[in-house]
């Protein structure tokens, strides 16, 4: 029954984080649309970008703990999901290299706020000490990533960078609905994890 | 946190942080120093990278499985990490897109092998109880060292230009295959006696 949920979730998420580190227009759309852009402020926004989700990262998973109905975390998946979807557009906003920064400390942000849902349902789905169904999930998930790269840069190749921001921000939008819509269905019940399951199975131990 | 996985987290935070160096500006690279690279072949370049590094990490995971786990983990660390080391020499040498191409599915390959091995080993070495946290600490960490990286490279690329970023790629490369050896060593060692 979960065989799909599984690939969605992982191939969901992978789109959702990926997409800002991996796509190949963003160091260029940069240096092209935004004026005073070079190597070494594009450097800095993909720093700001990434050091934003570490910093954050302790204290979403923190927030999410012990979390027993679920609803905490869909409430930051929703912030978080909010957050990811605006990111290109306001890309089309940009003025200046501070603006990019700042969209890039939001986006780091609705990603940190985004994972402790997707940990939830990948706890949910299926086992994660089964390393091969997570290999066999993470492989099926990176080739989803090359082609929606290739599709990304065809666009951008041929329509220019705001019809690919555009697309950008049209399909991270179905993305997140499609998480958001996989969560409220499945996520907001007792995972194993959960206090009161911990509480049941320890119950059973002792009986 | 046993000495094994204080290594093992030291072979990838060091090979991803090589990566990492010129992971965001990469495509400014290709742009800048090969003639008729666009928009598109960056995106190629990207496709075939991470298809690359799907489908080795596909086949080493099956290969490393079948028998002599441990054995065939240590091994693909030390080949995944003179790989990845390795490519970087192919990005300065490059003078075509397709000599990037080639450089992309190598770095796929080696990545599609160090990274099954790695887990391999990682999972062996650590307790089931500490599994979790440990993953946290380990992707904290890893975002965090990405984040300083690209920073650097990006530094190192626009003061001193792209020469000095690839022989620093290269340096913390073989400071991560050092690593693998090390590891490799121990457990030689460990065997003896």
């Amino acid at each position: 029954m979960f065989r799909w949920l599984r690939a969605l979730v992982l191939g969901d998420s992978f789109y959702l984080t990926a997409f800002g580190l991996l796509t190949p227009i963003f160091a260029l759309f940069l240096t092209e649309r935004i004026p005073g852009a070079n190597i070494l402020t594009v450097a800095i926004a993909e720093a700001i970008y990434l050091a934003s989700v570490g910093l954050l990262r302790p204290f979403s998973q923190l927030y999410a703990k012990n979390d027993g109905s679920g609803w905490r975390t869909q409430h930051i998946l929703w912030f978080g999901s909010a957050f990811v979807i605006i990111t290109p557009f306001l890309y089309l906003l940009s003025r200046d290299m501070i603006d990019v920064y700042v969209i890039q400390l939001l986006y780091g942000i609705g990603i940190a706020f985004c994972e402790p849902a997707w940990s939830r349902l990948m706890d949910k789905t299926c086992s994660l000490d089964n390393d091969d169904v997570l290999d066999r999930y993470s492989s099926l998930s990176t080739l989803l990533a090359a082609g929606l790269a290739l599709v990304g840069g065809f666009v951008a190749d041929q329509q220019g960078p705001a019809a690919l921001l555009i697309y950008l921000d049209v399909t991270t939008a179905i993305a997140a609905l499609m998480f958001a819509a996989l969560y409220w269905r499945f996520g907001l019940a007792p995972t194993r994890h959960s206090p009161a399951i911990r509480r049941e199975n320890t119950a059973d131990v002792t009986v | 946190m046993n000495g094994k996985l204080k290594s093992l987290l030291a072979v990838d935070l060091l090979v991803t942080s090589s990566y990492g160096l010129i992971l965001p500006i990469l495509p400014l690279f290709i742009v800048e120093r090969i003639d008729g690279a666009n928009l598109m072949s960056v995106a190629i370049a990207q496709a075939v990278f991470l298809v690359s590094q799907a489908g080795f990490s596909w086949i080493f995971s099956n290969y490393l499985h079948h028998k002599q786990t441990k054995i065939r983990a240590h091994g693909g660390l030390i080949v995944g990490s003179v790989i990845v080391t390795l490519v970087p020499a192919i990005y300065l040498i490059s003078w075509d897109i397709t000599l990037i191409y080639l450089a992309q599915v190598l770095l796929g390959i080696g990545l599609g092998i160090l990274y099954p091995s790695w887990a391999c080993l990682a999972k062996d070495s650590t307790e089931t109880a500490h599994r979790p946290k440990i993953k946290q600490a380990h992707s904290i960490f890893l975002s965090l060292s990405m984040a300083l990286a690209a920073l650097l490279g990006g530094y190192v690329a626009y003061e001193y230009g792209y020469c000095l970023l690839v022989y620093m790629m290269v340096l913390i490369g073989i400071c991560g295959t050092i690593m693998s050896l090390v590891l490799w060593a121990g457990r030689n060692s460990r065997k003896r006696t």
